[in-house]
């Protein structure tokens, strides 16, 4: 855990501040590697693991229950404040689009 | 990108059926220690050099930061439930939940982390996740809400699914979906391995 998260910081803290080269693809190709390495690795666990291998088409109900359950909650929360967020967005146009006008009106006179 | 995923773990399965004796797999933990690490020393510099995202919801305003606190409070508490209904541990279920559709990342992770078995059920419900999301993001910015079109797609907002929420919306819910997506990304390498330990 630790080290998930000392890593994960590094990573921002080079980001951020740019202390790479700019233009370089290293960093995703490294990304991709690594990442296809680890799904291999779990796919060969899994593969070996006949316990697993077995529950399969169980653990593919769970799945599509829990996947269901994220996306309808996450929907009725986003809904529940959908229109604050959009009173919010319209009125901030609403004042850039005034500031504007006054700045004109202002250059004008 | 989604097809080498997808083959990569087939592949792995296929090989650790028919080829990699067992006793090989069980001594790949340090090369897969180091290989995380790398990953997510890759998944910081990638979030750390995103200002764009932050630049948005400056100009956007404040109220948009609530559609990702809205989405992972709703995919937490969802998977929460069902997973209390199928008799599954409350860490595991949150941390499943923690995804919000990132199969490849919280599914190396988890099964680093903790087991192989729940790895492989993060990694299925997050692929699930983002299918549902291309089959409801248009039904649901239709009849729900432009706005709530962009909570199935939870951490996908900023790339998978991104062309598909701004053509079934408008500019100024694409922007959302970029900025929700980037949040949520930023969350799912921290709250996973956080939830699991629960």
């Amino acid at each position: 855990m630790e080290l998930i998260l000392f890593f994960l910081i590094l990573g921002f803290v080079i980001g951020h501040f740019r202390l790479l080269p700019t233009g370089t693809k290293i960093t995703q190709q490294v990304m991709v590697f690594g990442l296809i390495f680890l799904l291999l690795v779990m796919g060969a666990q899994l593969g070996a693991n006949k316990k697993v291998l077995a529950d399969f088409g169980r653990m593919g109900m769970q799945a599509v229950a829990l996947a269901a359950g994220g996306v309808i909650f996450s929907v009725l929360f986003v809904r529940m404040v959908e229109g604050f967020i959009r009173r919010g967005i319209d009125s901030d146009e609403y004042n850039i689009k005034t500031v504007s006008q006054e700045e004109k009106v202002g250059e004008e006179g | 990108m989604t097809w080498i995923i997808i083959i990569s773990v087939a592949a792995g399965m296929l090989l650790g059926y028919w080829v990699i004796p067992h006793e090989l797999v069980g001594c790949l933990d340090k090369l897969t220690t180091a290989a995380l690490c790398v990953l997510l020393l890759g998944v910081g510099i990638e979030l750390g050099q995103q200002k764009e995202a932050w630049e948005r919801l400056w100009k956007v305003g404040w109220r948009v930061i609530l559609v990702p606190v809205m989405v992972a409070l709703g995919s937490l508490l969802g998977s929460l439930v069902v997973g209390a209904a199928i008799g599954m541990p409350v860490n595991e279920s949150l941390a499943v939940g923690a995804g919000f559709g990132w199969y490849s990342l919280s599914g190396v992770l988890l099964a680093k982390i903790y087991s192989v078995e729940l790895g492989a059920l993060a990694f299925i419900t997050n692929v699930a996740r983002e299918l549902m999301a291309f089959l409801l993001i248009p039904v649901t910015a239709r009849y729900i809400g432009k706005f709530s079109a962009v909570a199935p797609g939870g951490a996908t907002t900023m790339d998978t699914t991104l062309p598909l929420v701004s053509r079934s919306t408008d500019a100024d819910t694409a922007v959302v979906a970029f900025i929700n997506g980037s949040i949520l990304s930023s969350l799912v390498p921290i709250l996973v391995p956080l939830l699991i330990k629960l």
